[in-house]
């Protein structure tokens, strides 16, 4: 199964697609870092977690667009005339799903990494600043759980049409861009700048990192969801076929 | 191994029945040639032995066990070819069979390397699918269906798209290989069951018409395919059916199948297309 999971992978790693997809994300990156982040949020360092999650939940309605833009191609016509060949082989409806998920989830590490790297790197050269395992746990947090949700939302509206994954594409934008402030804020990024203004400061000026208790249950649900999702997903492939 | 369909009937959820009762029994060293018209059901034949289709009435078994009971190991030995696939375009032809060896549960890295020389496809396998004719992509699809030496190989419509010196050579390859498996090769051109194939089912309408070998099938249709000459069509008598029509001197030359022939026709020897059209048209 690992060599399958590889075979997958680089079918979309190694396109041009995915390489268009990768440069648009670390332009918007740059773009984000430059003009919002190098200022720092809600009166806190540009290097502080806070400002890294604002940061991690900006950039992420676009790596969650190229990932269902990727999912999307799993449900294409190309696709489906492959499975054919696929599915003769002694390999379970459940397995392949699991294959796709993997190959989601390392295409999304691609992205979060490369993206984090704009970040990360520019600290480094120009602030001698090194302490980023701060923000190891702050951006699995803020990343993984949204990934979870919709990529496992994005499979089964797959399964049931090609474009309500464009459709969730577009949500996920508005979500991004126009949701709630508060900690069910799927992306975090609007939580994260005005989370810490709430906080008391600390000597150095600014609210030290702590994690919200509602946020935490907002994210553990968000997985709860996806794998409900997952689950549904998984069952509905292995219903007998009629037709 | 053996593959038995008992009473098997496929009513598709839109109403349109598929498949009427067929029943047939299949085991090693037999290469079966299914022929039928479009639209006869062959194509569900195939994706119920796949257990792609859960028949509506009836079972199949195999090796005297359900098979959707053991589906696993029903693809653990399968080799299967649609009529039409897609492939990755994306990666290489050496690539694609790889990953087909890899989900088939294949560990011999040479395995991949012996299908591609079976299939000549050699010089092809560093270029990607999708820079390849639809000749050599259905190459690559009787290579994936042939990988692993599979002990059940069903091929729908294989030779199509090919060209007469590769259909021959593939014809053979599916021979050779029937020797000591079973073959199911769907088709409607004819030429290819009667190179290669040991036994025949003619399918028409969702069932059976005749399953036996294409020398009775022949023999069944002797003293019902005739030739005569005519000045035009008009000149037809009823209840026969040209199988070819040839310009002569004086007129046109007809071949035709009958149940009961026109007096005036001259016998023929019938080959396994006129049998084949005498046994689908003697239904109508």
């Amino acid at each position: 199964m690992i060599k399958a999971f590889w075979y997958e992978l680089r079918r979309f790693v190694f396109s041009w697609f995915f390489l268009i997809m990768l440069l648009a994300n670390l332009v918007y990156a740059w773009y984000t870092f430059t003009t919002d982040i190098i200022q720092g949020i809600a009166y806190t360092a540009p290097f502080s977690v806070w400002s890294f999650c604002t940061f991690a939940g900006k950039i992420l309605p676009f790596e969650i667009a190229a990932i269902l833009l990727i999912q999307a191609q799993y449900y294409s016509k190309q696709q489906k005339t492959a499975e054919k060949l696929i599915l003769a082989a002694p390999v379970t409806d459940t397995q392949i799903q699991f294959i796709r998920c993997a190959v989601l989830f390392a295409s999304f590490i691609i992205f979060v990494v490369l993206t984090s790297a704009v970040n990360i790197i520019f600290f480094m050269c120009c602030f001698h600043y090194y302490s980023f395992s701060d923000y190891f746990l702050p951006c699995i947090l803020v990343t993984v759980p949204c990934f979870v949700f919709i990529s496992s939302l994005g499979s089964l509206l797959g399964r049931i049409h090609q474009s309500l994954i464009y459709l969730l594409i577009i949500i996920s934008f508005a979500l991004g861009f126009a949701g709630s402030t508060g900690a069910y804020d799927l992306f975090g990024s609007r939580f994260f700048s005005s989370y810490p203004l709430t906080l008391p400061v600390n000597n150095d000026g600014e609210p030290d990192f702590t994690y919200n208790v509602i946020w935490l249950a907002a994210r553990g649900c968000y997985v709860i969801f996806g794998i409900i999702f997952m689950a549904v997903n998984i069952r509905w492939k292995n219903k007998p076929r009629l037709a | 191994m053996q593959l038995d369909a008992e009473n098997v009937t496929m009513i598709y959820p839109s109403g349109k029945k598929a498949l009427a009762d067929i029943s047939f029994h299949a085991q090693d060293n037999g290469f079966i040639g299914i022929l039928g018209p479009n639209g006869a059901g062959k194509t569900t034949l195939m994706k119920l032995l796949i257990a792609g289709l859960i028949p509506t009435k009836g079972k199949i078994m195999l090796n005297g066990k359900p098979l959707l009971s053991q589906e696993k190991k029903l693809k653990s030995q399968l080799g299967y070819l649609p009529q039409s696939f897609g492939l990755y375009d994306e990666l290489t032809v050496w690539q694609f069979l790889d990953y087909i060896s890899a989900l088939k549960g294949i560990k011999d890295r040479k395995a991949v390397e012996k299908v591609i020389e079976k299939t000549g496809l050699t010089e092809y396998k560093k270029v990607r699918i999708r820079n390849l004719s639809g000749g050599q992509r259905q190459r690559v699809g009787i290579a994936q269906a042939i990988t692993g030496d599979p002990q059940l190989l069903i091929l729908d419509e294989p030779t199509v798209g090919l060209d007469p010196e590769e259909r021959v050579r593939f014809r053979n390859i599916f021979s050779d290989m029937a020797q000591d498996k079973i073959v199911l090769l769907s088709t409607h051109i004819v030429e290819d069951v009667q190179a290669a194939c040991s036994r025949v089912l003619v399918i028409y309408d969702g069932m059976i018409l005749y399953d036996g070998s294409p020398s009775d099938l022949i023999c069944k249709a002797k003293g019902h395919v005739g030739t005569f000459t005519a000045a035009s069509e008009r000149d037809l008598p009823d209840k026969c059916h040209v199988i070819s029509k040839i310009n002569v001197s004086d007129g046109i030359q007809y071949r035709i199948v009958a149940h009961q022939m026109p007096f005036f026709t001259q016998d023929a020897e019938p080959t396994l297309e006129d049998a084949y059209l005498y046994c689908i048209h003697r239904e109508e």
